[in-house]
Protein backbone atom coordinates (compact mmCIF):
# COMPACT_ATOMS: atom_id res chain seq x y z
CA UNK A 1 0.00 0.00 0.00
CA UNK A 2 1.66 2.86 -1.28
CA UNK A 3 -0.05 6.28 0.00
CA UNK A 4 1.04 10.15 -0.74
CA UNK A 5 0.62 12.45 2.00
CA UNK A 6 2.31 15.31 0.91
CA UNK A 7 -0.10 17.37 0.66
CA UNK A 8 -2.17 16.46 3.88
CA UNK A 9 0.12 17.62 6.61
CA UNK A 10 -0.48 21.13 7.89
CA UNK A 11 2.79 22.17 6.96
CA UNK A 12 1.26 22.60 3.44
CA UNK A 13 0.59 26.41 3.21
CA UNK A 14 -2.39 25.78 0.77
CA UNK A 15 -4.82 23.79 2.75
CA UNK A 16 -8.62 25.53 3.13
CA UNK A 17 -11.51 24.99 5.61
CA UNK A 18 -15.48 25.06 4.48
CA UNK A 19 -18.04 25.54 7.40
CA UNK A 20 -20.41 22.16 7.25
CA UNK A 21 -22.71 22.56 9.86
CA UNK A 22 -23.03 23.61 13.90
CA UNK A 23 -23.06 19.50 15.96
CA UNK A 24 -25.58 19.10 18.95
CA UNK A 25 -22.42 20.26 21.13
CA UNK A 26 -23.01 23.66 19.36
CA UNK A 27 -19.78 22.82 18.31
CA UNK A 28 -18.67 24.11 14.50
CA UNK A 29 -17.83 21.13 12.16
CA UNK A 30 -15.53 22.14 9.26
CA UNK A 31 -14.32 19.78 5.96
CA UNK A 32 -10.68 20.26 5.09
CA UNK A 33 -10.07 21.07 1.69
CA UNK A 34 -7.21 19.20 0.08
CA UNK A 35 -4.72 21.09 -2.68
CA UNK A 36 -6.83 18.69 -5.36
CA UNK A 37 -10.01 19.71 -3.93
CA UNK A 38 -11.10 17.05 -2.61
CA UNK A 39 -12.04 16.30 1.39
CA UNK A 40 -9.94 13.53 2.97
CA UNK A 41 -11.18 14.64 6.46
CA UNK A 42 -13.62 16.84 8.40
CA UNK A 43 -13.08 18.48 12.16
CA UNK A 44 -14.85 20.16 14.85
CA UNK A 45 -13.48 24.08 15.78
CA UNK A 46 -11.51 22.14 18.89
CA UNK A 47 -9.18 20.40 16.50
CA UNK A 48 -5.75 21.68 17.27
CA UNK A 49 -4.47 21.64 13.39
CA UNK A 50 -7.63 23.73 12.29
CA UNK A 51 -7.02 25.93 15.27
CA UNK A 52 -3.12 26.45 14.52
CA UNK A 53 -4.37 27.10 11.08
CA UNK A 54 -6.50 29.71 12.17
CA UNK A 55 -4.42 31.37 14.24
CA UNK A 56 -1.84 31.64 10.76
CA UNK A 57 -4.09 33.44 9.19
CA UNK A 58 -6.31 31.41 7.49
CA UNK A 59 -10.12 31.82 7.06
CA UNK A 60 -13.01 30.03 6.93
CA UNK A 61 -15.31 29.77 3.86
CA UNK A 62 -18.98 29.58 4.30
CA UNK A 63 -18.61 30.61 8.28
CA UNK A 64 -22.09 31.88 9.62
CA UNK A 65 -21.72 35.36 10.90
CA UNK B 1 12.89 -31.59 46.37
CA UNK B 2 9.44 -31.83 44.38
CA UNK B 3 8.81 -31.84 41.17
CA UNK B 4 7.22 -28.65 41.09
CA UNK B 5 9.96 -26.64 43.16
CA UNK B 6 12.59 -28.24 40.84
CA UNK B 7 10.72 -26.77 38.15
CA UNK B 8 10.68 -23.38 40.13
CA UNK B 9 14.07 -23.45 40.33
CA UNK B 10 15.47 -24.34 36.85
CA UNK B 11 13.15 -21.60 36.20
CA UNK B 12 15.44 -19.24 37.97
CA UNK B 13 18.34 -20.45 36.20
CA UNK B 14 17.38 -20.31 32.92
CA UNK B 15 15.97 -16.49 33.91
CA UNK B 16 20.05 -15.88 34.51
CA UNK B 17 21.34 -11.97 33.47
CA UNK B 18 19.44 -9.44 32.29
CA UNK B 19 16.23 -9.39 33.44
CA UNK B 20 13.59 -7.03 32.25
CA UNK B 21 11.53 -4.96 34.63
CA UNK B 22 8.22 -6.23 34.88
CA UNK B 23 6.00 -3.70 33.05
CA UNK B 24 4.70 -2.88 29.68
CA UNK B 25 7.51 -1.36 27.67
CA UNK B 26 7.61 2.55 27.56
CA UNK B 27 7.98 2.75 23.78
CA UNK B 28 4.92 2.23 22.04
CA UNK B 29 5.75 -0.06 18.88
CA UNK B 30 9.37 -0.20 19.37
CA UNK B 31 9.70 -3.06 16.78
CA UNK B 32 7.66 -1.08 14.04
CA UNK B 33 5.00 -3.94 13.69
CA UNK B 34 2.34 -1.96 13.61
CA UNK B 35 1.68 0.84 10.49
CA UNK B 36 -2.31 0.85 10.26
CA UNK B 37 -1.62 4.41 7.84
CA UNK B 38 0.42 3.03 5.29
CA UNK B 39 3.59 1.17 4.95
CA UNK B 40 4.98 3.54 2.59
CA UNK B 41 4.49 7.35 1.86
CA UNK B 42 6.14 9.00 -0.88
CA UNK B 43 6.87 12.25 -1.60
CA UNK B 44 7.06 12.86 2.49
CA UNK B 45 7.88 16.58 3.13
CA UNK B 46 6.15 17.52 6.20
CA UNK B 47 5.32 16.99 9.48
CA UNK B 48 3.16 13.93 10.33
CA UNK B 49 2.64 10.40 11.19
CA UNK B 50 3.26 8.44 8.16
CA UNK B 51 3.70 4.62 8.26
CA UNK B 52 4.84 3.01 11.71
CA UNK B 53 2.73 4.16 14.16
CA UNK B 54 3.55 6.15 17.04
CA UNK B 55 6.82 7.65 15.08
CA UNK B 56 6.14 10.82 14.13
CA UNK B 57 8.55 11.66 10.99
CA UNK B 58 9.32 15.42 10.74
CA UNK B 59 10.55 16.08 7.38
CA UNK B 60 11.25 19.64 6.84
CA UNK B 61 14.95 19.08 5.10
CA UNK B 62 14.77 17.10 2.28
CA UNK B 63 12.27 14.75 1.18
CA UNK B 64 11.39 11.51 1.63
CA UNK B 65 9.98 7.71 1.27
CA UNK B 66 9.01 6.89 4.26
CA UNK B 67 8.32 3.12 4.99
CA UNK B 68 7.62 -0.01 7.12
CA UNK B 69 11.06 -1.83 6.00
CA UNK B 70 10.58 -5.45 6.13
CA UNK B 71 13.95 -7.13 7.42
CA UNK B 72 14.95 -10.34 6.42
CA UNK B 73 18.63 -10.30 7.32
CA UNK B 74 21.43 -8.48 10.01
CA UNK B 75 21.89 -7.77 13.28
CA UNK B 76 18.55 -6.64 14.10
CA UNK B 77 16.22 -9.24 12.50
CA UNK B 78 18.70 -11.74 14.23
CA UNK B 79 17.62 -9.95 17.45
CA UNK B 80 14.28 -10.20 16.05
CA UNK B 81 13.06 -7.16 14.43
CA UNK B 82 11.24 -7.99 11.31
CA UNK B 83 10.10 -4.53 10.49
CA UNK B 84 11.97 -0.61 10.60
CA UNK B 85 11.26 2.55 10.19
CA UNK B 86 13.31 3.68 7.28
CA UNK B 87 13.68 6.88 5.21
CA UNK B 88 15.10 7.30 2.09
CA UNK B 89 16.05 10.86 0.47
CA UNK B 90 14.43 11.41 -2.93
CA UNK B 91 14.90 15.06 -3.34
CA UNK B 92 17.88 16.44 -1.40
CA UNK B 93 18.56 19.32 0.28
CA UNK B 94 21.74 20.50 0.49
CA UNK B 95 21.00 23.75 2.98
CA UNK B 96 17.97 24.03 4.72
CA UNK B 97 15.76 26.13 3.17
CA UNK B 98 14.85 27.83 6.57
CA UNK B 99 17.26 28.32 9.73
CA UNK B 100 14.24 26.66 10.83
CA UNK B 101 13.41 23.87 9.39
CA UNK B 102 14.70 20.14 10.89
CA UNK B 103 14.47 16.61 9.76
CA UNK B 104 13.99 14.60 13.01
CA UNK B 105 11.22 11.33 13.58
CA UNK B 106 10.16 11.16 17.18
CA UNK B 107 8.14 9.33 19.49
CA UNK B 108 6.19 11.42 21.75
CA UNK B 109 5.01 10.47 25.13
CA UNK B 110 2.35 11.05 27.77
CA UNK B 111 3.10 11.69 31.23
CA UNK B 112 1.39 9.13 32.77
CA UNK B 113 3.49 6.76 31.24
CA UNK B 114 6.55 8.36 32.78
CA UNK B 115 6.22 8.71 36.17
CA UNK B 116 8.62 5.50 37.45
CA UNK B 117 11.59 7.92 36.31
CA UNK B 118 10.42 9.86 39.38
CA UNK B 119 11.56 13.12 37.52
CA UNK B 120 11.52 16.78 39.44
CA UNK B 121 11.95 14.37 43.00
CA UNK B 122 15.55 13.84 44.69
CA UNK B 123 15.03 10.00 43.76
CA UNK B 124 14.93 11.15 40.02
CA UNK B 125 15.97 7.99 37.99
CA UNK B 126 18.71 7.91 34.73
CA UNK B 127 17.58 7.31 32.05
CA UNK B 128 18.82 4.38 29.06
CA UNK B 129 17.52 4.64 25.46
CA UNK B 130 17.97 1.61 23.36
CA UNK B 131 17.77 0.94 19.50
CA UNK B 132 19.27 -0.49 16.32
CA UNK B 133 20.34 1.60 13.43
CA UNK B 134 21.25 1.74 9.97
CA UNK B 135 22.38 4.03 6.92
CA UNK B 136 24.26 4.30 4.22
CA UNK B 137 26.04 7.22 5.61
CA UNK B 138 28.72 6.88 8.44
CA UNK B 139 28.89 9.70 10.64
CA UNK B 140 30.28 10.33 14.28
CA UNK B 141 27.88 11.93 16.74
CA UNK B 142 24.49 11.63 15.77
CA UNK B 143 22.13 13.20 18.05
CA UNK B 144 19.03 12.20 20.04
CA UNK B 145 17.98 14.66 22.56
CA UNK B 146 15.03 13.76 25.52
CA UNK B 147 12.75 17.12 25.16
CA UNK B 148 10.36 17.91 28.43
CA UNK B 149 7.21 19.72 27.63
CA UNK B 150 5.78 20.16 30.87
CA UNK B 151 8.91 22.02 32.21
CA UNK B 152 10.78 23.22 28.54
CA UNK B 153 13.80 21.44 29.62
CA UNK B 154 16.14 18.80 27.37
CA UNK B 155 19.26 16.84 27.34
CA UNK B 156 21.21 15.42 24.27
CA UNK B 157 23.09 12.17 23.72
CA UNK B 158 25.00 11.10 20.84
CA UNK B 159 25.75 7.63 18.62
CA UNK B 160 28.04 6.80 15.83
CA UNK B 161 26.98 4.98 12.42
CA UNK B 162 30.39 3.11 11.95
CA UNK B 163 29.89 0.88 9.20
CA UNK B 164 27.66 1.65 6.15
CA UNK B 165 24.36 -0.15 5.59
CA UNK B 166 25.19 -2.37 8.60
CA UNK B 167 22.53 -2.64 11.36
CA UNK B 168 24.33 -1.49 14.81
CA UNK B 169 23.00 -1.91 18.47
CA UNK B 170 23.05 1.80 20.20
CA UNK B 171 22.77 1.85 23.99
CA UNK B 172 22.71 6.07 24.90
CA UNK B 173 22.52 6.78 29.16
CA UNK B 174 20.66 10.25 30.37
CA UNK B 175 20.92 11.99 33.78
CA UNK B 176 18.61 11.60 35.97
CA UNK B 177 16.63 14.94 36.49
CA UNK B 178 15.76 16.40 40.09
CA UNK B 179 14.23 19.17 38.34
CA UNK B 180 10.67 19.27 37.07
CA UNK B 181 8.45 16.51 37.14
CA UNK B 182 6.41 15.17 34.70
CA UNK B 183 2.46 16.04 34.85
CA UNK B 184 0.38 13.13 35.47
CA UNK B 185 -2.05 13.20 33.16
CA UNK B 186 -2.54 12.44 29.15
CA UNK B 187 -0.54 14.95 27.93
CA UNK B 188 2.82 15.41 26.19
CA UNK B 189 5.49 15.39 28.39
CA UNK B 190 8.66 14.03 26.71
CA UNK B 191 9.63 13.56 23.28
CA UNK B 192 12.21 11.61 22.06
CA UNK B 193 13.82 13.32 18.93
CA UNK B 194 16.13 11.84 16.53
CA UNK B 195 17.63 14.33 14.88
CA UNK B 196 18.64 13.94 11.15
CA UNK B 197 19.01 17.07 9.31
CA UNK B 198 18.14 20.89 10.11
CA UNK B 199 19.12 24.28 9.84
CA UNK B 200 21.31 26.86 11.63
CA UNK B 201 18.65 27.60 14.13
CA UNK B 202 19.75 24.09 15.50
CA UNK B 203 23.09 24.26 16.06
CA UNK B 204 25.93 26.20 17.40
CA UNK B 205 25.97 25.10 21.25
CA UNK B 206 27.22 22.20 23.19
CA UNK B 207 24.90 18.20 23.28
CA UNK B 208 23.62 18.62 27.06
CA UNK B 209 24.67 16.32 28.89
CA UNK B 210 23.08 17.17 31.68
CA UNK B 211 19.35 18.19 31.61
CA UNK B 212 18.89 22.12 31.43
CA UNK B 213 16.48 24.69 29.85
CA UNK B 214 15.75 24.09 26.39
CA UNK B 215 18.17 25.46 23.87
CA UNK B 216 18.24 25.11 19.93
CA UNK B 217 21.59 25.23 19.44
CA UNK B 218 22.16 22.12 21.34
CA UNK B 219 19.71 19.76 19.78
CA UNK B 220 21.76 19.20 16.54
CA UNK B 221 25.49 20.03 17.06
CA UNK B 222 26.97 17.54 14.51
CA UNK B 223 24.72 17.94 11.42
CA UNK B 224 24.18 14.40 10.17
CA UNK B 225 22.98 15.83 7.20
CA UNK B 226 20.55 13.08 6.09
CA UNK B 227 18.90 15.50 3.12
CA UNK B 228 22.39 16.16 1.91
CA UNK B 229 22.12 13.66 -1.08
CA UNK B 230 19.45 11.62 -2.79
CA UNK B 231 21.61 8.02 -1.67
CA UNK B 232 21.01 8.42 1.57
CA UNK B 233 18.77 6.41 3.83
CA UNK B 234 18.54 5.94 7.57
CA UNK B 235 16.41 3.07 9.27
CA UNK B 236 15.63 2.61 12.92
CA UNK B 237 13.94 -0.55 15.29
CA UNK B 238 14.15 -2.09 18.40
CA UNK B 239 13.61 1.28 20.36
CA UNK B 240 13.52 1.12 23.87
CA UNK B 241 13.33 3.25 26.81
CA UNK B 242 14.78 1.89 30.42
CA UNK B 243 14.19 3.39 33.80
CA UNK B 244 17.82 3.55 35.36
CA UNK B 245 21.19 2.89 33.98
CA UNK B 246 22.71 0.03 31.44
CA UNK B 247 25.13 -0.95 29.62
CA UNK B 248 25.21 -3.20 26.03
CA UNK B 249 25.75 -6.47 28.73
CA UNK B 250 23.38 -5.20 31.25
CA UNK B 251 20.10 -4.20 29.27
CA UNK B 252 17.49 -5.45 29.83
CA UNK B 253 16.02 -7.68 26.58
CA UNK B 254 13.54 -6.09 24.86
CA UNK B 255 10.33 -6.57 25.69
CA UNK B 256 8.58 -8.14 22.85
CA UNK B 257 4.45 -7.73 22.73
CA UNK B 258 2.13 -9.94 20.73
CA UNK B 259 1.34 -7.95 17.73
CA UNK B 260 -2.54 -7.45 19.19
CA UNK B 261 -1.51 -5.79 22.51
CA UNK B 262 1.24 -3.81 20.89
CA UNK B 263 -1.88 -2.23 18.06
CA UNK B 264 -4.22 -2.33 20.61
CA UNK B 265 -1.21 0.29 22.73
CA UNK B 266 -1.47 2.06 19.16
CA UNK B 267 -5.25 2.70 19.18
CA UNK B 268 -5.26 4.74 22.41
CA UNK B 269 -3.16 7.35 19.90
CA UNK B 270 -4.77 6.30 16.41
CA UNK B 271 -7.87 3.85 15.19
CA UNK B 272 -8.58 3.06 11.50
CA UNK B 273 -10.82 0.78 10.37
CA UNK B 274 -9.94 -0.55 6.54
CA UNK B 275 -11.86 -2.92 5.73
CA UNK B 276 -10.10 -6.39 4.45
CA UNK B 277 -12.04 -7.09 1.71
CA UNK B 278 -15.30 -5.40 0.24
CA UNK B 279 -17.80 -3.90 2.01
CA UNK B 280 -17.62 -4.04 5.84
CA UNK B 281 -19.84 -2.02 8.38
CA UNK B 282 -18.43 0.40 10.96
CA UNK B 283 -21.17 0.94 13.30
CA UNK B 284 -25.02 1.63 13.09
CA UNK B 285 -26.72 4.51 12.48
CA UNK B 286 -29.69 6.30 12.66
CA UNK B 287 -31.61 8.46 10.07
CA UNK B 288 -31.39 12.10 10.95
CA UNK B 289 -34.25 14.50 10.32
CA UNK B 290 -32.63 16.42 7.57
CA UNK B 291 -33.64 14.45 5.02
CA UNK B 292 -29.43 14.00 4.06
CA UNK B 293 -27.85 12.33 6.93
CA UNK B 294 -27.54 8.57 8.71
CA UNK B 295 -25.98 9.06 12.44
CA UNK B 296 -23.32 6.25 12.55
CA UNK B 297 -21.47 5.25 16.02
CA UNK B 298 -18.73 3.55 15.92
CA UNK B 299 -17.17 2.20 19.13
CA UNK B 300 -13.29 2.16 19.51
CA UNK B 301 -11.75 -0.60 20.56
CA UNK B 302 -9.75 1.50 23.64
CA UNK B 303 -10.29 4.32 25.27
CA UNK B 304 -8.13 6.96 23.26
CA UNK B 305 -5.94 9.23 24.76
CA UNK B 306 -8.85 12.56 24.08
CA UNK B 307 -11.69 12.47 22.38
CA UNK B 308 -11.03 12.89 19.01
CA UNK B 309 -11.57 15.97 16.75
CA UNK B 310 -11.71 15.38 13.49
CA UNK B 311 -12.14 11.99 10.90
CA UNK B 312 -10.09 11.04 8.15
CA UNK B 313 -11.38 9.78 5.06
CA UNK B 314 -10.32 8.25 1.97
CA UNK B 315 -11.85 11.17 0.13
CA UNK B 316 -14.21 8.83 -2.01
CA UNK B 317 -18.11 9.48 -1.59
CA UNK B 318 -18.43 6.18 -2.64
CA UNK B 319 -16.39 4.42 -0.29
CA UNK B 320 -19.64 4.74 1.90
CA UNK B 321 -22.54 3.33 2.10
CA UNK B 322 -25.60 2.32 4.30
CA UNK B 323 -27.51 -0.83 4.10
CA UNK B 324 -30.62 -1.71 5.93
CA UNK B 325 -32.79 -4.13 3.48
CA UNK B 326 -30.64 -2.96 0.71
CA UNK B 327 -27.57 -0.81 0.19
CA UNK B 328 -27.22 2.41 -0.84
CA UNK B 329 -24.09 4.14 -1.55
CA UNK B 330 -23.38 7.93 0.18
CA UNK B 331 -23.06 11.02 -2.21
CA UNK B 332 -20.70 12.82 0.25
CA UNK B 333 -17.83 11.59 2.21
CA UNK B 334 -18.61 11.09 6.14
CA UNK B 335 -17.79 13.59 8.00
CA UNK B 336 -17.11 14.55 11.93
CA UNK B 337 -20.27 15.00 14.10
CA UNK B 338 -18.32 14.36 17.79
CA UNK B 339 -16.56 11.89 19.55
CA UNK B 340 -15.27 11.03 22.94
CA UNK B 341 -12.56 8.68 23.97
CA UNK B 342 -14.72 6.00 23.83
CA UNK B 343 -17.28 6.49 20.74
CA UNK B 344 -17.19 8.74 18.08
CA UNK B 345 -20.93 9.32 16.02
CA UNK B 346 -20.26 10.30 12.23
CA UNK B 347 -22.29 11.60 9.16
CA UNK B 348 -23.35 9.36 6.23
CA UNK B 349 -24.26 11.57 3.76
CA UNK B 350 -26.87 10.72 1.22
CA UNK B 351 -29.31 12.95 -0.14
CA UNK B 352 -33.20 12.33 -0.04
CA UNK B 353 -32.39 9.27 2.29
CA UNK B 354 -36.08 9.72 3.87
CA UNK B 355 -37.89 11.43 1.22
CA UNK B 356 -36.51 9.33 -2.19
CA UNK B 357 -35.18 6.60 -0.69
CA UNK B 358 -37.98 4.85 1.80
CA UNK B 359 -36.16 4.95 4.99
CA UNK B 360 -37.88 6.65 8.11
CA UNK B 361 -36.47 9.18 10.43
CA UNK B 362 -34.64 7.49 13.21
CA UNK B 363 -34.76 4.42 10.83
CA UNK B 364 -31.69 2.27 11.97
CA UNK B 365 -29.07 1.11 9.63
CA UNK B 366 -25.80 -0.16 9.21
CA UNK B 367 -23.45 1.73 8.32
CA UNK B 368 -19.80 0.55 6.73
CA UNK B 369 -17.20 1.17 4.45
CA UNK B 370 -15.93 -0.30 0.91
CA UNK B 371 -12.88 -0.09 -0.15
CA UNK B 372 -12.05 3.38 2.04
CA UNK B 373 -11.41 3.68 5.62
CA UNK B 374 -12.26 5.82 8.88
CA UNK B 375 -9.73 6.62 11.25
CA UNK B 376 -9.63 8.72 14.40
CA UNK B 377 -6.63 10.34 15.49
CA UNK B 378 -5.58 11.28 19.59
CA UNK B 379 -1.97 11.74 18.86
CA UNK B 380 0.46 13.54 20.86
Amino acid sequence: MVTWLGARSYKMATLKYTYLETNSDNKKIYAKIDTDGNSYSSCSEDNEEFKEWKENGGTVEGEPE
Amino acid sequence: MGAITRAFANNLIERAGPVRPNSKPIIINGDMAVAQRSTSVTGHNAVSYTTVDRFKTVCEVGTYTVTQESLTSGAAYLAGFKNALRLDCTTAEATAGSAGDQTTVEQRIEGFNLQAFKKGTASAEKYTLAFWVKSNKTGSNLQVNLRDSDNSRQIGGTYDISVADTWEHKVINFAADTTGAFNDDNGLSLTIEWFLDGGSNYSGGAVDTTWGANDNTDRNVTNFDLAGSTDNDWAITGVQLEVGEYSSTTLPPFQFESFEENRDRCYRYYYRLTPTTGFRYAGFGQVDNDDNVIVGITWFKTHMRVAPSALEQSGTASHYRVREATTTTCDAVPTFTNADTWYAATSFKKSGITSSNGYAQGELLKVGIDGGYMAWSAEL
